[in-house]
């Protein structure tokens, strides 16, 4: 049995379709879930924590419908974006306060320190949350998700406002918890984030699940796709002009920088080893000078926008 | 491009299992589910009882309490100091009838005056204890646990009614014992069921009831600053509002419907077994204006629970 199996979940608000019949299963490691704003993935870690209703299907913790079954939430610890605490509380505080809701009774001291020493928080423990930074929060958040030893973790942009070195940890902790058989589930619009954690991916767009599996696999299905390249050119009206003439590119915008007159270039390329090869030559013959050169498509952002249908951005 | 209700997530390749947990085991759930609302109440206690505003309003009523139960220490040792002299009677009794008499109408009298320093702590911890979970949105960390709603709301309930209870409920329970211990036989205790069963009655009325007035309002408008309005409006100005109206339109007890203290007041009589001419009107009638009252902020809780559900 999967930890995670969500089957044909459709969430409605009034006519706007949150989720929309998504179906997957998640099994022990790390899946990263990515998607712009809006894309549903509140929605449906919201709904897999059984905080909310789903419109139509069902979300199941190891079998059980984790809606209808609050019980089943005892196996999935959830970490979510907003650092939303009681200020006055400790760090330790509320971690303890935290697994007593969990079902910790006289042992929640203990659990709860040993969270704090899995995420590096036991340090200020006995700080107060107002008091704290946002890494220290960060971490505090994450240790309550930690605290009852969960079978799968939820965590909504576990790195955010995480220093480097801080980053490093969390992700080995991740790496470690996922190596123990934990299933996580980690959601962020920064896709270099979600790739230093995993290469599992689920990309979610419009309340669909447009695309899973390995970041690799999913660049693969992309290889008939032109490929987009900025350009930053002394003359980029006429640079632009002959590569129309020559075939070598399918399409061209020209994206103002600012200055007047100060223009780039976006080109769509469909074959890329043969515009390296040309492009040399037809800089040289023009006489104009390249500045800049940015292939828009190295990035999974660039993956992403592809994949639903606009453009992310990626430098440009 | 668009790959549909796809399963590509093989398990991680060449991952060691190793014990993910180096100090234990994982826990078994040391506590009954039945029981999942008492850390919700445990929380809100916590967070209000720290609070200087909160010392501050307990020392108020405080003084109410050792008023009363000073005066019963004092007539009691006076009574037994005057006991067989001629001229001792007289004004031991005109001090007992005037201070404390130790008849449902005096703890009544004592639970309503707890009301107001109740009302004023109240109003200042409801931002703390309900308010400020809807509008942080810290909702999320309750029922992303195993947790049902209505759990929450009884844990905010038991610990809203624990902080109006030491207020009200306990300390006249502590005075009617500390009567019926200073007279010279234990009969009072006897005598005095109906007594006893008013003051359990009223202060419980008093503690939930106002509680889920609280967590109604609370989670309708969140910041202090609103409850305290909506809380005035509830306990001053309609009282007074519904009092000139009942004034204006002679004989018509209707509007003091809308007085949730003449209600109180209503029920409070009821339990003692006083008689009473507050309200004129059917007895059902102030019932149903009570159960309408506490039904509205009932809902409105549940709506705002349910209303965590909205995206935003």
């Amino acid at each position: 049995m999967n930890p995670v199996s969500i089957r044909e979940l459709a969430k409605w608000y009034g006519e706007i379709a949150g989720l929309n019949k998504v179906s997957l299963e998640l099994r022990p490691g790390i899946t990263g879930l990515v998607g712009p704003n809006g894309a549903g993935k509140s929605t449906l870690m919201k709904i897999l924590t059984g905080q909310l209703k789903p419109s139509y299907g069902e979300a199941l913790i190891f079998g059980e419908d984790v809606w209808k079954r609050p019980s089943a939430r005892h196996r999935l610890g959830y970490s979510p974006e907003g650092d939303s605490f009681y200020e006055d509380m400790s760090v330790l505080g509320f971690v303890r306060a935290m697994g007593r809701l969990c079902g910790l009774g006289a042992t929640a001291d203990a659990f709860a320190r040993e969270a704090l020493e899995k995420t590096g928080a036991l340090e200020f423990a006995g700080k107060r949350l107002k008091a704290c930074s946002k890494g220290m929060r960060q971490r505090a958040k994450l240790a309550q998700a930690l605290v009852h030893k969960p079978d799968i973790l939820v965590l909504d942009e576990p790195l955010n406002g995480i220093d480097a070195r801080g980053r490093r940890e969390m992700l080995r902790l991740f790496d470690d918890l996922a190596a123990g058989g934990v299933t996580i589930l980690v959601s962020s619009h920064i896709l270099e984030e979600i790739e230093a954690v995993t290469d599992q991916i689920l990309f979610l767009a419009q309340g669909k699940v447009v695309a899973s599996g390995p970041l690799a696999e999913v660049r693969g299905l992309l290889k008939d796709h032109p490929l987009k390249l900025l350009i930053t050119a002394t003359d980029p009206r006429k640079l632009g002009a002959r590569l129309l003439e020559s075939g070598l590119v399918t399409g061209i915008v020209f994206k103002g920088r600012g200055g007047l007159d100060e223009e780039d270039l976006v080109l769509s390329v469909p074959q890329v080893e043969s515009f390296y090869r040309a492009l040399p030559g037809l800089v040289s013959e023009l006489g104009i000078g390249i500045e800049r050169l940015v292939p828009l498509d190295t990035s999974a952002e660039a993956v992403f926008g592809y994949l639903v249908g606009e453009e992310m951005g990626g430098g440009a | 491009m668009e790959i549909d209700e796809v399963d590509l997530l093989p398990p991680r390749m060449g991952a060691t299992v190793v014990d993910r947990w180096s100090i234990s085991s994982a826990p078994e759930e040391s506590r009954s589910p039945a029981l999942a609302w008492w850390p919700v109440a445990r929380v809100g206690l916590g967070l209000v009882i720290k609070r200087r505003i909160f010392k501050v309003f307990v020392g108020l009523g405080l003084i109410n309490f050792l008023f009363f139960s000073a005066m019963i220490y004092f007539l009691a040792g006076l009574a037994a100091q005057l006991k067989g002299q001629r001229f001792g009677e007289g004004p031991l009794e005109f001090a007992r009838n005037f201070i404390f008499t130790g008849t449902g109408e005096s703890f009544r009298d004592f639970i309503t005056s707890q009301n107001t320093v109740v009302m004023l702590l109240l109003a200042i911890s409801g931002a703390v204890l309900v308010g400020n979970d809807f509008r942080f949105r810290s909702l999320t960390f309750y029922f992303s646990k195993p947790l049902e709603r209505w759990q929450y709301f009884l844990g905010k309930l038991v610990a809203t009614s624990l902080l109006v209870s030491l207020l009200t409920l306990f300390p006249c329970l502590a005075l009617f014992i500390e009567y019926g211990l200073f007279g010279d036989t234990f009969d009072y205790f006897i005598e005095s069921q109906r007594i006893l069963f008013g003051i359990l009655a009223y202060g419980l009325l008093v503690s939930v009831g106002m509680s889920i007035l609280l967590l109604g309002v609370a989670a309708l408008l969140q910041r202090t600053i609103s409850i305290v309005m909506v809380w005035g409006l509830v306990f001053i100005f309609l009282p007074i509002v519904t009092e000139v109206l009942h004034g204006t339109v002679r004989g018509s007890d209707y509007w003091k419907l809308l007085d949730f203290w003449s209600l109180l007041q209503w029920c409070s009589n009821a339990f003692f077994g006083i008689e009473s001419s507050l309200f004129s009107t059917a007895p059902w009638l102030p019932v149903v204006a009570l159960a309408i009252w506490l039904g509205a902020a009932l809902w409105a809780f549940w709506h705002k629970t349910r209303a965590v559900e909205v995206v935003s």
